[in-house]
């Protein structure tokens, strides 16, 4: 019954079902735009489920993170929740970030050393960034429990040495852009190195560890995710693997419907519940990846016929 | 003397054989892979009065397969080694109306694949074949009926390469003499639009990234501003 609405795609050059694409758009464009976070980290285990290379998959979801993001940046800029200062500075951390994760990825791959040192080196991040999340939220309970307002503090105490502080509309203290430049470079060694737009990496960093105003973060992040998909869209279709532009259309009519449902959503959340939030989101995708970097499930491969 | 003999076997060669002559019938002489594309039952007919072992094989044009590692870990991506494996049959189906019985030709085939599927890469690629069904090295049987009509059929599944496949039938005598054979050919092909997407993705990678960017930005865009209009109505903004 369901392979009625089964469409062969001629780069991928497999059939998927587009019912499921367009649903795994709209849970990605509706997670992003609440988020911030790019989505790739719910797309590529999908695609690759329903039988993708994992190389296509990554290059489709990149360039379905581009219009997604694009979607989403409108929104937030017609709502004014962006801070354009600090998305400046993000980018151009992203774009030297992407540039640098190219070479890096080609150093580790010359040297065998791709597989394991990324796995075990990003799972570590992630478990100490939804660590850290978690102890917020445990906070924020406990304070409203006993009826305490929940302050921000920023966590970063070395950052508060950097030079050239700068005044940012998304904090109510100064931030060096520096460390900014360094998150968003971060997001882009991310974005070229794993396929994800390092949304999840990012908005931690700068919640946490900046105290960034989280009704600012998701349309900041997401302007700086445009650029470096658009980057590592064409870095990945080089490279490695084309996009298949014909099941992009489908997860990025799914991402534009999921991102009018979040970035809606988004409105009505109060900055706890933002913070609590997105601190389940990144202790369950903290347990999937420890689970497949501690325990290895299977090996894929790419097969190509010439 | 050496002349009649050979005169006569030509002529006892020509009448054996054409006893035996099948003509190959096909469900399908073409099929292409557009967006409706999933999977393809091909049916290949043939007459054949009084045959005793037929074999048939179903064979896809000779492709080079490169495997490239890489681990399924979540959402992320690490390409690790590649590895190539030359020359062999993108889609190999065996078929005989006795049971286990392999001509020499296939087993010739057989041997051949088996042997660049002996190493661990190879060993995968082979897993991989059979998985997709691309493969199928045990021979399936042939149907026939009451008036020595025989059918075999095969699944072009999605995951089949394009090129020209043939499909090979062959008569032996009850001891395993090959008497005769015949040849059928089929072509699996890209539709006209989906052909020049991929020969453009494969030609030109950079034209072909900064187009599928700007279609994604035009679409976001699109997107985009629907969403806003639909605030303005609700919202007010």
């Amino acid at each position: 019954m369901f392979d009625f609405f089964s469409v062969y795609f001629p780069i991928a050059d497999i059939s998927v079902n587009v019912f499921g694409l367009i649903l795994v758009g709209i849970l990605t464009g509706t997670v992003s735009a609440i988020f911030g976070l790019g989505g790739g980290f719910i797309m590529i285990p999908y695609l690759t489920a329903v039988g993708l290379p994992i190389s296509t998959a990554i290059s489709t979801s990149v360039n379905q993170m581009t219009a997604g993001t694009f979607a989403s940046f409108l929104s937030f800029a017609r709502l004014k929740r962006i801070d354009y200062k600090m998305s400046m500075f993000l980018i151009l951390g992203g774009v030297a970030g992407s540039i640098l994760g190219y070479f890096i990825l080609h150093y580790l791959e010359s040297h065998g050393l791709a597989g394991g040192t990324l796995k075990v080196v990003f799972t570590f991040l992630l478990i100490s960034v939804s660590i850290s999340a978690a102890y917020d939220s445990i906070k924020i309970i406990i304070n409203k429990r006993n009826g305490k307002h929940n302050v921000l503090k920023s966590a970063c105490k070395l950052c508060q040495y950097l030079p050239l502080k700068t005044e940012f509309s998304s904090s109510s203290h100064h931030i060096s852009p520096i460390i900014i430049s360094l998150i968003g470079m971060v997001g882009g060694i991310l974005v070229i190195l794993l396929g994800i737009g390092g949304g999840f990496i990012m908005v931690p960093l700068l919640l946490y560890g900046l105290r960034v105003n989280e009704k600012f973060l998701s349309g900041t992040i997401q302007l700086q995710i445009f650029f470096t998909s658009i980057i590592s869209t064409i870095i990945h279709s080089v490279s490695f693997n084309k996009s298949d532009i014909f099941l992009a259309f489908y997860l990025i009519l799914g991402t534009i419907i999921g991102a009018r449902l979040g970035s809606n959503l988004s409105t009505k959340f109060k900055s706890d519940d933002f913070r609590i939030g997105l601190a389940l989101f990144l202790i369950i995708i903290a347990i999937i990846m420890a689970k497949n970097t501690f325990f290895p499930s299977d090996v894929n491969f790419i097969i190509k016929a010439e | 003397m050496r002349k009649l003999l050979l005169i006569m076997t030509t002529i006892y060669c020509f009448s054996i054989c054409n006893a035996f002559a099948i003509e190959i019938n096909l469900s399908e002489s073409e099929i292409i892979k557009d967006q409706t594309f999933i999977n393809k039952d091909v049916i290949a007919t043939f007459k054949c009065p009084n045959c005793k072992i037929i074999t048939a094989t179903v064979l896809g044009e000779n492709k080079n397969f490169t495997l490239l590692q890489e681990e399924k870990n979540g959402s992320k991506l690490i390409l690790q080694k590649s590895f190539k494996i030359k020359d062999i049959p993108s889609f190999l189906h065996l078929y005989s109306n006795t049971p286990d019985f392999i001509n020499e030709a296939d087993k010739k085939i057989i041997r051949a694949v088996e042997g660049k599927f002996s190493t661990s890469y190879g060993a995968l690629l082979r897993n991989y074949l059979v998985e997709k069904k691309l493969y199928s090295l045990m021979p399936a049987s042939i149907e026939s009926n009451q008036d020595d009509l025989y059918k075999l059929s095969f699944t072009i599944p999605s995951f089949a390469t394009t090129g020209n496949y043939e499909v090979l039938v062959k008569l032996y005598d009850s001891d395993g003499t090959f008497i005769n054979g015949a040849k059928k050919t089929f072509q699996i092909k890209q539709s006209g639009f989906y052909n020049e997407v991929v020969n453009f993705a494969n030609n030109s990678p950079l034209l072909y990234a900064i187009t599928s960017t700007i279609l994604a930005i035009v679409l976001g865009g699109i997107g985009g501003l629907a969403n806003l209009d639909m605030l303005r109505r609700t919202k007010g903004f």
